[in-house]
């Protein structure tokens, strides 16, 4: 099974993407009971995706003599594309030269990734590390997502951006459909405040600030304190980040969501699963 | 390689397969019986705080059981507790979090008594066996809190971190080991990087961390420390051209003397205007 590393674009708040990975070339990298690969046998490809459609692939060769490969958009084969307009995706995964047992079985194993985002002039970047995600088969049939956020900052310095990374392979230049996801924002007393739908494309990264799907369900953002938002929805594949930003500065930090089996064992039994996505998932 | 196994390194590594056995055991015991041994919540969860002239720490926690159940009203208690950068609890409190609420608070707030700039803390949650009927089926779940960074300096940005990883109860034998980690840092563009390790266990702990260079694996920096259970240390690097060429990038390797649960240091790197940004490596 082929594994994708997410990178969301975050060009809609001028910042760069970048990544970095381990290179299963390196000897000294390798787990304990595998080899590691023999030079050549292996590569790395990112795929940059603009509005749903695939724009460049780029492949990117390791070299033995290092132990990670870390890479930024500007060697993506972008440099002569229009600007990115803030939904690109770029997916990235390890690519074999030829199917051998030991690539397959380095690809199929747990993968982490290291996310950059950096200012234009590279001289900060913020970073996170996450993992790689399984690519599902044609026709699998994705269940939908939930994601509850409590953690927002927004006041006069800052605020919080809602990061959702929608990827689909099946769905790849397929046009403009994609999933859609409610937001329904609660204030700490737990009160509703209102709830607003908004598609998310299939392939792209879908950035939304708690100050605009405030003003998106009538609330004045400077008068509600802390709110708290359960985004519902969606049956694809999502990696989910939660960005702070600096309003004068552009600075911000980033961090990823966890899995819901870090929240529940319900999920990982059939008959306990059912019941809890009833729940969960019930009026949608 | 030659690798030799003492005696004490192999009951150690035993007592750290017994007691990841004892936590399964202590799950599915309060999965029989939760009126006499709570619900089955994982925990204590241990992270780190800040309190200094650059960052102050902001808890944020929320009810879950809320969004899992949007029919009931159950309402969870979060309890922290508070260790300064010697392992020492010098604080300790509980809030309740009712129905679909969330509570942001500083963590100076939430408990008083945090003196030191920095340390670990650790969080539990619990709420009524008596609605084991209606959450049962949810099997074991975790407190959800995340932590915020919240800058002093105005040029900053806040940070988080989240948690899954055990405060540790029993002391440990000796169980060498070795992590690198799978985050690098890219000097060419800091002047400074702040590595924050935690000792989750109550076991006093020796290690090492390393910095090798990306380009080649050469050696930039070892910093060996010891620290209390239940403590923290800060290793500082501050980036400035020397003697030592300095490499683009490093990655980071973590050897210690006991296989703690928390071994992801906690990293602050000061960028080469000013800025700075963090995660966990």
């Amino acid at each position: 099974m082929n594994k994708k590393f997410l990178v969301p674009s975050l060009g809609s708040l001028g910042m760069r993407s970048g990544f970095c990975v381990i290179n299963p070339t390196f000897a000294k990298l390798q787990a304990a009971n595998s080899a590691a690969l023999e030079q050549g046998a292996i590569k790395l490809r990112v795929q940059a995706v603009r509005s749903g459609a695939e724009l460049k692939v780029a492949d990117l060769l390791f070299n033995p003599e290092q132990s990670f490969l870390w890479s930024f958009d500007d060697e993506w084969g972008l440099l002569h594309e229009p600007p990115n307009v803030g939904d690109d995706l770029y997916v990235v995964e390890y690519v074999a030269a030829s199917p051998s047992a030991r690539a397959q079985a380095f690809m199929a194993s747990d993968l982490e990734g290291q996310l950059f985002f950096a200012a234009p002039d590279q001289k900060w970047y913020a970073t996170v590390i996450n993992g790689f995600i399984p690519e599902r088969s044609k026709g699998y049939r994705f269940a939908p997502i939930f994601h509850a956020g409590h953690y927002f900052v927004m006041d006069e310095r800052f605020m919080t951006y809602i990061c959702l990374v929608n990827y689909n392979a099946e769905q790849m230049g397929q046009g403009d459909d994609g999933n859609v996801m409610q937001f329904k924002l609660l204030t700490d007393a737990g009160d509703v405040l209102g709830s607003t739908k908004r598609q998310i494309r299939f392939n792209s990264t879908f950035l939304i600030s708690v100050g605009d799907l405030l003003e998106e369900i009538g609330v004045d953002k400077t008068s509600t304190g802390h709110v708290s938002i359960h985004v519902r929805g969606g049956a694809s594949q999502y990696a989910i980040y939660t960005v702070h930003r600096n309003l004068a500065t552009g600075t911000i930090g980033i961090e990823h969501s966890l899995a819901p089996h870090y929240y529940t064992e319900a999920v990982m039994k059939p008959e306990t699963r059912a019941v809890l996505y009833q729940k969960v998932f019930g009026g949608l | 390689m030659n690798t030799t196994i003492g005696m004490r390194e192999l009951v150690g590594y035993s007592l750290v397969k017994a007691k990841s056995k004892a936590l399964g055991i202590k799950k599915n015991i309060q999965t029989a019986l939760p009126s006499l041994f709570g619900m089955p919540i994982r925990g204590s969860l241990v992270q780190f705080y800040r309190n200094d002239t650059l960052f102050d720490t902001v808890l944020s926690f929320t009810n879950y059981l809320s969004y899992f159940l949007p029919d009931e009203e159950i309402a969870i208690v979060y309890s922290v507790n508070v260790h300064d950068r010697h392992g020492k609890r010098v604080a300790s409190g509980a809030r309740r979090v009712g129905p679909r609420q969330t509570l942001q608070v500083k963590l100076s707030e939430f408990v008083s008594g945090v003196t030191d700039e920095f340390g670990l803390f650790c969080v539990d949650a619990s709420y009524k066996p008596r609605y084991v009927q209606s959450a049962g089926f949810l099997g074991q779940t975790s407190p959800q809190f995340m932590t915020l960074f919240i800058p002093r300096d105005p040029a900053h940005g806040p940070q988080m971190i989240h948690s899954h990883k055990h405060f540790e109860y029993l002391p440990l034998l000796k169980s060498p080991n070795t992590r690198r980690s799978a985050v690098i840092e890219i000097l060419d563009r800091l002047r400074q990087l702040d590595l924050f390790v935690l000792n989750s266990s109550p076991s006093r702990v020796h290690g090492s961390i390393e910095l090798r260079s990306t380009e080649n694996d050469e050696l930039w920096s070892s910093s060996a420390f010891e620290i209390p259970g239940h403590g923290v240390t800060k290793i500082s690097h501050e980036i400035k051209p020397g003697a030592r060429p300095i490499p683009r990038a490093v990655s980071c390797v973590l050897s210690l003397d006991k296989a703690i649960h928390h071994r992801k240091p906690i990293i602050f790197r000061t960028a080469i205007d000013g800025i700075v940004t963090c995660n966990h490596s």
